[in-house]
């Protein structure tokens, strides 16, 4: 019933493991807003070849990457059946009132294709940084909105505890789920009002459960003398190296490239 | 901010990783893109006990984790439409709940079943509404259309299928949030205040 396998992280010492989370966070964020801006099938060479490049700089087994295309199977098939059958053009095949459309066929594939590019570029984020880093470099891009009154340091505190407890808790999780059945509870029954009623003998002692660890950690915490983010030093620094710098211009050249294609090229 | 909520909130935030991995047998109303899961009800049970802003913060640091560990499987456009989503109902289920009189959990007696039913509805109508609202919304205007919807379609589709997906989600979630927020809430801050003395 639970299970869960938490992060990706996939070890290793290539180019793209070693680049500064912040970097990459970046990356992928330019990269995910870029690829909405391509709209011709030229652009797509581009986009692809990026994506290819991160690829070999990550040295991550290609079907690694290719398996965790699975969940998004379903968007892939409606986007392309959605755009073959709403556009109009050249009829490919027809049945009844539905007309596959060359031009919707092939403007249903690009659209797919956008969306394997994103989330392949997204896993390889989470492919190649652990999820501590990752939230590491998300604190710290977060920094700037300090100002704004967003509590950064407080936020990190909160993903950092989190992170921490989610083993802890599928654990606890799985204990009051054998608890409950040795008890006699049943799980499967019918009805969804019943449904809802047959899962609160588990989820309240998870609940229960969760906010006594809290409260033990909290006190813990106040007990060392924790006073919150001003003034603390890190046990992990974040340093940019040369790789982010060449990083840094790879995403500008393919920025400059993008907008050239959409804007200037005939 | 005080220590406390701080740390209930990031432990709550990790229950909502748990249960999302968790698939209860839901019947098969919707179509497997569509899951439901049962992330939101760590955060509507901190926006019940502890105000709808703790709520909020249960969904960012759930969304932000959730992209940092790769869970998503569709990258950043799925993390945005359920913080957006979570977040609506998360604010506005607490809020109403509040102001109903609904989150007074160290008024000694436990409130009356009754009572919880009619107001409890209420808040959960209230949030199913709104986060259908802003789901229909944000999916017609954008997130639809990122998915490769034909920019004339993604209104017609929204309607017909986010919005009684988003409906359902928000009343089983709010249902089950506030039926545990009623049993939880006042035993666990009850107890706890009392070792704490």
């Amino acid at each position: 019933m639970f299970n869960v396998t938490l992060g990706q992280y996939y070890p290793g010492r290539s180019f793209l493991h070693q680049v500064d989370p912040r970097t990459k966070l970046l990356a992928t964020l330019a990269y995910s807003i870029l690829i909405f801006l391509v709209k011709e099938p030229k652009g797509f060479y581009l986009v692809g070849g990026f994506a290819l490049l991160a690829l070999v700089a990550s040295r991550i087994p290609p079907l690694t990457l290719i398996r965790g295309l699975r969940p998004i199977l379903v968007f892939l098939v409606i986007t392309v059946a959605f755009n073959a059958l709403m556009t109009p053009g050249e009829t490919l095949w027809g049945w009844g009132p539905f007309h596959v459309t060359r031009e919707g066929l092939a403007f249903g594939g690009l659209m797919a294709l956008r969306l394997v590019l994103l989330v392949l570029v997204t896993s390889l984020l989470t492919l190649t940084t652990t999820p501590i880093a990752l939230t590491d470099g998300m604190e710290r891009l977060l920094r700037p909105f300090q100002r704004l009154g967003l509590p950064t340091a407080e936020l990190a505190l909160m993903m950092t505890i989190a992170l921490r407890f989610v083993p802890t808790l599928f654990d606890e999780a799985q204990r009051i789920l054998r608890a409950q059945q040795a008890r006699g509870a049943r799980l499967r029954v019918r009805g969804p009002l019943a449904q809802m009623q047959a899962l609160l003998p588990i989820l309240v002692p998870l609940f229960v459960a969760a906010f006594r660890r809290a409260d033990e950690l909290a006190v813990a915490m106040e007990a060392r003398g924790y006073r919150g983010g001003r003034g603390r030093t890190r046990m992990r620094e974040l340093r940019y190296t040369w790789r982010d710098g060449v990083t840094a211009l790879a995403v500008a050249a393919f920025a400059a490239g993008v907008v050239y294609l959409r804007w200037f090229a005939g | 901010m005080d220590l406390r909520s701080m740390v209930r909130c990031g432990i709550l935030s990790a229950l909502s990783l748990v249960l999302m991995a968790a698939d209860f047998p839901i019947p098969f109303l919707f179509p497997d893109y569509l899951k439901y899961d049962f992330s939101e009800l760590p955060a509507l049970l901190a926006a019940v006990g502890m105000g709808p802003g703790w709520g909020l913060a249960v969904e960012v640091v759930k969304n932000l984790l959730y992209l940092a560990l790769g869970l998503g499987n569709a990258g950043w456009i799925g993390v945005l439409a359920n913080l957006l989503a979570g977040s609506t109902l998360v604010l506005v289920t607490g809020w109403t709940a509040g102001r109903l009189g609904l989150a007074r959990w160290d008024a000694g007696e436990p409130t009356p079943l009754a009572v919880w039913w009619n107001r409890g509805s209420l808040a959960v109508i209230a949030g199913a509404l709104a986060m259908a609202a802003v789901m229909f919304v944000a999916n017609g205007a954008l997130l639809l259309r990122l998915w490769g919807i034909p920019a004339g379609q993604t209104w017609h589709v929204a309607l017909v299928t986010i919005v009684p997906f988003n409906l359902f989600k928000g009343i089983v979630s709010g249902t089950l949030g506030l039926a545990l927020c009623r049993r939880v809430v006042p035993a666990v801050f009850r107890v706890l205040e009392q070792r704490a003395a």
